[in-house]
């Protein structure tokens, strides 16, 4: 111990000539966790392509839906019994060339009826069946023939489709990993239980409304919940009540100084139903993306609307020699009317599209505090006057469990 | 099989970089034994040291392309042990890094009266200082980095990194001359 040194000297050196040796079944556990990580990389994987999809499926249900109209129902008709027609073509033709029950069931092989099955429904039997009798070309003789087919047929795919969810189950055993370990069936339990939890939470939400012609604060609150559907999938919903007061100008066009100012007051109750996808999600912290919609209930509406316009006005007057004159002048004059809506008389359902990031800090075992970002869209005319404002302001949540 | 990949790891290597499994299984159970007693430096248990093993086996299997023929493969997994074992800890200081207090004494087995210390006296030594203290002293004396480069993987000032390695020392003297010497040492 000559310096200070030396004790790290020895110890390297005792440890440079020894070496821990291989513990049997370290390689087996190794691979184990391996799997578990590749297992827990395509869930995360899986959560945001579905979480994509589902927001893809949203945006293109807002934006498109009027451009993608569904066919008419007497277009759809007329393509299944076009369909239809075709495999009652196909089976005529079939049946041509066949003459006798006996050559029917040489026609008709198991592949055919394996395709038949898998394209055919009953119902689509009968329309088939239907279609042959209605067709004019196809001669008495005939007619029984297909009447037979079309019984062997039905028989064949009845068999089919009776044992087809017994062979279903047998595969589904077969398919069912023999050599899962307990102790991986414990941890996928363990799992489905975290997946299950409930987060409840309290909010408050400052934010802008913004109309066309004008904007005010507003301020929100209220309590929500939080189901896991997967490990970084949520969804999200609630009651949040809100207060906004705007005031905004407008010129009504019926003059150079005509102008309306409308004040209006509201308070609702936001019922929101978000989908939340945590693309990075440690113990600690998370960020996500949410996005849903939110139906509306109305508590209180008081619209004050106040019009300036211009008018003109004549009056008389008496000249010094006594007589009339009517004299024109521009008058000024401010007309306002107050509106009062009842509690809970119009109720707007999915009547705005919230957008949301997030960001999540546990900051107990049990507490976790978000901030949200959030933009909600009105996607039709809120309130009983149908008015249309962007709402944009950051959620500040506590959420526990 | 174990041995021959010990001397001569390239082979098993280029098979580790074609994701072949046995070559991983070889590599794995080739160095094992060396990675674990690196991890035991830096870890308080005996089951932290092999998870900081596994740890560092994954990330040496995804980036074992990366590896330089050139150099020395135990030199390679070695640092990657240590980073592992640093990232951990770091993980971990919310509970532990910043807890100061001496842990109570506990003697090793039997104390040798030889210069060279087994595993299992070094371990228990090492085992009676605070981690962060522990950390400090493996990575300057053992692995020769500077107070500037342990300061930086620790996110801790440099004096606090001198401060920690003086503690250390002073505390591994006393364990060794309680050990070796059989000197009081006062705890």
């Amino acid at each position: 111990m000559k310096d200070k040194r030396d004790i790290g000297e020895i110890i390297k050196s005792s440890l440079a000539e020894q070496e821990e040796g291989y513990v049997e079944g370290s390689w087996e556990r190794f691979n184990l966790k391996q799997r578990r990580k590749r297992l827990l990389l395509i869930r995360k994987i899986s959560a945001g392509v579905a979480a994509a999809v589902v927001l893809a499926l949203v945006v293109t249900g807002l934006f498109l839906t009027p451009a993608q109209k569904p066919l008419p129902l007497t277009a759809q008709n007329d393509q299944t019994l076009q369909e239809s027609d075709r495999v009652a073509v196909v089976s005529k033709t079939k049946l041509k060339a066949s003459g006798e029950h006996s050559d029917v069931k040489k026609l008709i092989a198991k592949s055919e009826i394996s395709e038949v099955k898998k394209s055919v429904q009953k119902s689509e039997i009968a329309g088939v069946t239907e279609n042959i009798e209605s067709k004019e070309t196809i001669k008495e003789s005939e007619r029984e023939s297909v009447a037979q087919k079309l019984t062997i047929v039905k028989e064949q795919i009845d068999s089919s489709l009776a044992t087809t969810p017994l062979t279903t189950a047998e595969e589904t055993q077969k398919q069912v990993p023999a050599t899962i370990s307990s102790r991986t069936a414990f941890a996928l339990i363990e799992n489905e239980r975290h997946d299950r939890k409930v987060r409840f939470g309290i909010n408050v939400a400052p934010g802008m409304s913004s109309a066309t012609d004008g904007s005010a604060l507003n301020i929100g609150g209220g309590v929500n919940l939080d189901i896991a559907l997967a490990k970084n999938l949520d969804i999200s919903t609630g009651v949040q009540i809100e207060y906004r007061d705007i005031e905004t100008a407008a010129g009504i066009g019926t003059g150079m100084s005509a102008v309306q100012q409308t004040s209006y007051n509201m308070t609702n109750l936001d019922i929101p139903l978000n989908i939340t996808w945590k693309f990075k999600n440690s113990r600690t912290e998370s960020y996500y993306v949410s996005g849903g919609f939110s139906s509306l209930a109305y508590l209180g509406e008081n619209y004050s609307t106040t019009s300036y316009s211009q008018v003109l006005q004549s009056s008389l007057v008496y000249g010094t020699s006594g007589e009339e004159n009517t004299v024109y002048k521009l008058v000024d004059v401010r007309t306002t009317t107050f509106e009062r809506s009842e509690p809970f008389s119009s109720f707007d359902v999915a009547g705005r599209l919230n957008l949301m990031v997030g960001y999540s800090k546990s900051i107990s075992p049990k507490l976790n505090l978000h901030l949200e970002p959030y933009l909600k869209i009105p996607l039709s005319g809120m309130g009983s006057k149908n008015m249309r404002f962007t709402t944009s302001g950051i959620t500040c949540k506590i959420s526990f469990r | 099989m174990a041995e021959s990949n010990y001397e001569n790891p390239a082979p098993t290597i280029e098979g580790c970089i074609r994701k072949e499994s046995k070559a991983q299984e070889a590599l794995y159970k080739a160095y094992f034994g060396y990675a674990l007693s690196v991890a035991l430096l830096y870890s308080n248990s005996r089951d932290e040291a092999v998870e900081t093993v596994d740890d560092s086996f994954m990330k040496v299997f995804s980036e074992i392309a990366r590896f330089n023929p050139a150099q020395s493969f135990k030199g390679w997994l070695r640092k990657i042990v240590i980073n592992t074992a640093i990232d951990r800890i770091r993980r971990n200081s919310r509970n532990r890094l910043l807890q100061e207090e001496l842990p109570d004494w506990v003697p090793s087995d039997t104390p040798s009266a030889e210069s060279s210390l087994s595993a299992g006296e070094i371990a228990a030594m090492l085992g009676n200082l605070p981690h962060i203290h522990k950390t400090v002293f493996c990575l300057f004396d053992i692995e020769g980095y500077s107070h500037e480069e342990i300061s930086k993987k620790l996110k801790i000032p440099e004096s606090t990194s001198r401060v920690y390695l003086t503690r250390a020392r002073k505390r591994m003297r006393e364990l060794y001359e309680f050990n070796f010497n059989h000197k009081p040492v006062r705890l």
